[in-house]
């Protein structure tokens, strides 16, 4: 089967997908479900709110403090249950490693097998041992007990709740937005590939970042760099500045622009608060485009043949834009819905609270009108597919649930850790997020600074951590190839473009050499 | 006496110039060539950890590598077998598929020459050649090799590295004997800092030269051999270096193979490696 028959057989089968998705929904709000679910989530927010210290900044915009330490009666799962989620992040690192395990794990109905062998633990422990009773988040708060005899079939639904309802769904349905719209847009050209037209390129990536999400960015920009540089030799640089910007660094502004904000964002952080992380963006991404410039025009530029470089000056091809109608306004659309449709806060300028799921299902929509009117042509162009999304929703699922008991865990003990400072959180935040995925990192460092309590609060987290917390998972994602998924996409496209790209630990000399200075100079400055 | 010429077919840029050198030799001394494509797809395949969601990505960067590969391969075996047609000279084409190490230990044992492009030996222009091939063969025991740049140069000029140390003295040796090139103008030069000491060691290389019948010039350079040996056949216009090599372990390369590995690294003519 070519890729274009492929291609239209996926995207026919999830417009149907949707559209029968939409139709539920519709059928389940005339029923009243969500409205009724959604007045739940309001009253129980309110009265949660009542009983907690107040945030900085927050008041009815956001709900304040809603997941401040709340302990029930200070019993956390037993320490064992950290090695399903420690087992789960090993598999992830591991298992592509191992030549025996290494084409097995290739397959994302695998991948899909060992998370939920693993969630499925996690939640027999909830089922069968846990006594003790445990916070529920979905639909509002409220707190669960065990009961005294048999199994759990509470808590073991409201851990699946808390996980999969409340973050998994929101979590990878945006995820997922975004890659399908982004993915209908192209950009092509062939510009003169001066330092200044490349340190543009990557500035232009920046900022697009935190706004469609630092992997659209990378695949929008990527290819028409790499286009534009073709002519070139020396190009490695490039594409590993453009890594350290677009695929990681520039993504902070905005919950939308790297997946661990959203996370914060799910948790209780205010929609326009990761703005106020401006000045150690732009003073970072400043800089490395500042190097970019100075190492290109001073070093590597000049070392290139002058015919390479009559060649590139003469064979140009303006910027065409393709796909950019519908889906750059579907884009807007979805960073719309994730400012506004939010249960537990009014649309601004009404009194109305949004229905549960109706910010999903709108992206969903959206989705769908992009696959609807955007140009088949251009996704076979980009040579897009599910497979990304698909494995990220397969291993999700079991991350989200094996994290409950490390979370529960932190809300109790994260004071012992000895994390007290901004200067500790960025960087262990940033070591993990180097190595680990960002997203469940961020969130184990975001609980565990939840725990210090303090002063200034956002989202029960002293802002100071969470601005340490949030610059780390996010900045610190370009210290590896593994540290941020479209770090190893950009790495790989350049491959096949065939630049010689550093390997595994070529690539850590750079970011050794580069980022970790500047980002030293980053949190002295900021932190 | 050359009677079979093994040369690397790695479908680089390196290749052509490789194979020619192969059947200039091969017409001059009536022999054999093999030639050789390793494709070590454990090697090539090797992606390592891949982030969340980049899964399907690292899968499709295989299947380029292997692709990129099997097309350099074929064109390169295709090329070789016109130009042995060509040439009129019998050959062989041997495809093979493994460790590219252990490969060519083994067939290096039934061959007289090998002959490699200088910074490309098996890498079919994807770039992930192992690191420091060339040294790594020699040190398994693949000698003697002939390190191609990337244009041809008929080899009338060899320009004779002697560090006084025994394996730079078998390596000459082993080229003195083997008479590969006739007709040659030979420069031996060493490096050495007393100069009675460079003299001794000259004169007494240029004997065992003399013996079997060459008549070489002889320079001692007085800075170091790693600079000074790629400047000086520069500047004497050398088409060959003859060099000797000792890279087996981290502490040897220390001692004795830095001069090599740079030589290696840097040169634009050939290189004859043995020891």
């Amino acid at each position: 089967m070519d890729y274009a028959h492929s291609s239209r057989s996926s995207n026919t089968f999830l417009s149907a997908a949707i559209a029968i998705v939409l139709v539920a929904y519709i059928l389940t709000a005339l029923a009243g479900l969500p409205q009724k679910a959604t007045d739940k989530i309001r009253h129980a927010s309110h009265d949660h709110r009542e009983a907690q210290p107040h945030d900085v900044g927050t008041s009815e915009e956001h709900s304040p403090g809603e997941y401040a330490p709340h302990v029930v009666d200070a019993e956390h799962p037993a320490l064992w249950m950290v090695i399903p989620f420690a087992l789960l992040l090993g598999a992830i690192a591991v298992l592509p490693l191992i030549p025996a395990t290494e084409h097995w794990w290739e397959s994302n109905r695998n991948r899909f097998f060992v998370a939920a062998v693993l969630g499925a633990v996690t939640l027999l422990y909830y089922l069968v041992l846990h006594e003790h009773p445990i916070e529920a988040h979905w639909l509002g708060y409220d707190t669960v007990h065990p009961s005294k005899t048999g199994i759990n079939w509470l808590l073991g639904g409201t851990v699946f709740a808390n996980a999969v309802f409340n973050e998994y769904i929101p979590f990878i349905m945006l995820l997922f937005s975004l890659y399908t719209i982004s993915g209908g847009i192209r950009i092509e050209g062939d510009l003169r590939a001066h330092p200044l037209t490349n340190s543009a390129f990557i500035a232009t990536g920046g900022l697009l970042a935190s706004f469609i999400g630092t992997t659209g960015a990378a695949m929008l920009l990527i290819r028409p760099l790499l286009e534009t540089n073709k002519e070139r030799k020396h190009v490695k640089h490039t594409v590993i500045f453009f890594i350290f910007v677009v695929c990681n660094c520039g993504g902070c502004l905005l919950p939308i622009g790297d997946p661990p904000l959203f996370l914060g964002y799910l948790r209780g952080v205010p929609f326009l608060w990761t703005f106020k992380l401006w000045p150690a963006w732009l003073f970072v991404n400043a800089c490395l485009i500042g190097i970019y410039y100075a190492w290109d025009h001073f070093w590597c530029y000049p070392r290139e043949k002058p015919l390479d470089i009559a060649i590139d000056e003469t064979r140009t091809r303006g910027v065409k834009f393709s796909g950019v109608w519908p889906n750059a306004l579907l884009l807007v659309g979805v960073v719309l819905s994730v400012a506004l449709f939010d249960p537990k806060k009014t649309l601004p300028g009404t009194d109305w609270h949004p229905w549960l799921y109706l910010r999903e299902i709108a992206q969903l929509g959206f989705v769908a009108l992009s696959l609807i009117w955007g140009s088949q042509a251009v996704r076979q162009a980009n040579r897009f597919n599910y497979h990304a999304i698909l494995e990220v929703a397969a291993l999700f699922f079991g991350i989200f649930i094996c994290m409950q008991p490390p979370l529960q865990i932190l809300g109790i003990r994260g004071p012992q850790l000895g994390l007290s400072t901004p200067i500790h959180f960025f960087w262990l935040t940033g070591s993990l997020s180097a190595v680990l995925d960002n997203a469940p990192t961020y969130v184990v460092f975001f609980e565990t600074a939840k725990t210090l309590g303090g002063t200034n609060l956002v989202a029960g987290v002293a802002e100071s951590l969470l601005i340490a917390v949030s610059l780390g998972a996010v900045f610190m994602g370009a210290m590896t190839y593994i540290g941020n998924g479209p770090n190893f996409m950009v790495k790989a496209i350049a491959e096949k473009s065939g630049i010689r790209m550093p390997s595994f630990f070529g690539y850590m000399l750079y970011s050794l050499g580069i980022l970790v200075p500047l980002l030293i100079v980053t949190s002295w400055i900021f932190l | 006496m050359i009677k079979r010429i093994l040369v690397g077919l790695a479908g680089t840029p390196l290749t052509p110039v490789a194979v020619r050198h192969a059947l200039e030799l091969a017409g001059r001394h009536d022999a054999q060539v093999t030639g050789v494509t390793v494709v070590d797809v454990k090697r090539l395949t090797h992606i390592g950890a891949a982030p969340i969601g980049a899964g399907g990505v690292a899968e499709e960067l295989r299947e380029h590598r292997m692709h990129v590969t099997e097309e350099h391969v074929e064109k390169a075996i295709a090329e070789f077998e016109s130009a042995c047609k060509d040439a009129d000279v019998k050959y062989t084409v041997d495809r093979e598929m493994g460790d590219e190490f252990a490969l060519m230990t083994s067939l290096a044992r039934y061959h007289d020459l090998m002959i490699f492009g200088m910074r490309s030996i098996f890498d079919c222009g994807l770039g992930v050649d192992p690191p420091n091939a060339l040294g790594r063969l020699i040190g398994q025991g693949v000698r003697p090799i002939v390190a191609v740049g990337g244009q041809f140069r008929p080899v009338r000029r060899v320009l004779m590295a002697y560090s006084g140390s025994l394996e730079s003295a078998k390596t000459i040796k082993q080229f003195i004997q083997s008479r590969v090139w006739p007709d040659l103008s030979l420069r031996i030069v060493t490096c050495h800092g007393d100069r009675d000491e460079a003299r001794r060691r000259l004169t007494e290389m240029a004997e065992y030269c003399g013996a079997h019948g060459f008549d070489p010039e002889t320079e001692h350079l007085a800075e170091s051999p790693k600079h000074e040996i790629l400047a000086h056949a520069a500047e004497w216009d050398a088409d060959m270096i003859v060099l000797g090599n000792s890279v087996r372990s981290y502490l040897m390369r220390k001692i004795f193979g830095e001069t090599a590995l740079h030589v290696i690294q840097h040169a634009d003519r050939l290189l004859f490696l043995s020891q």
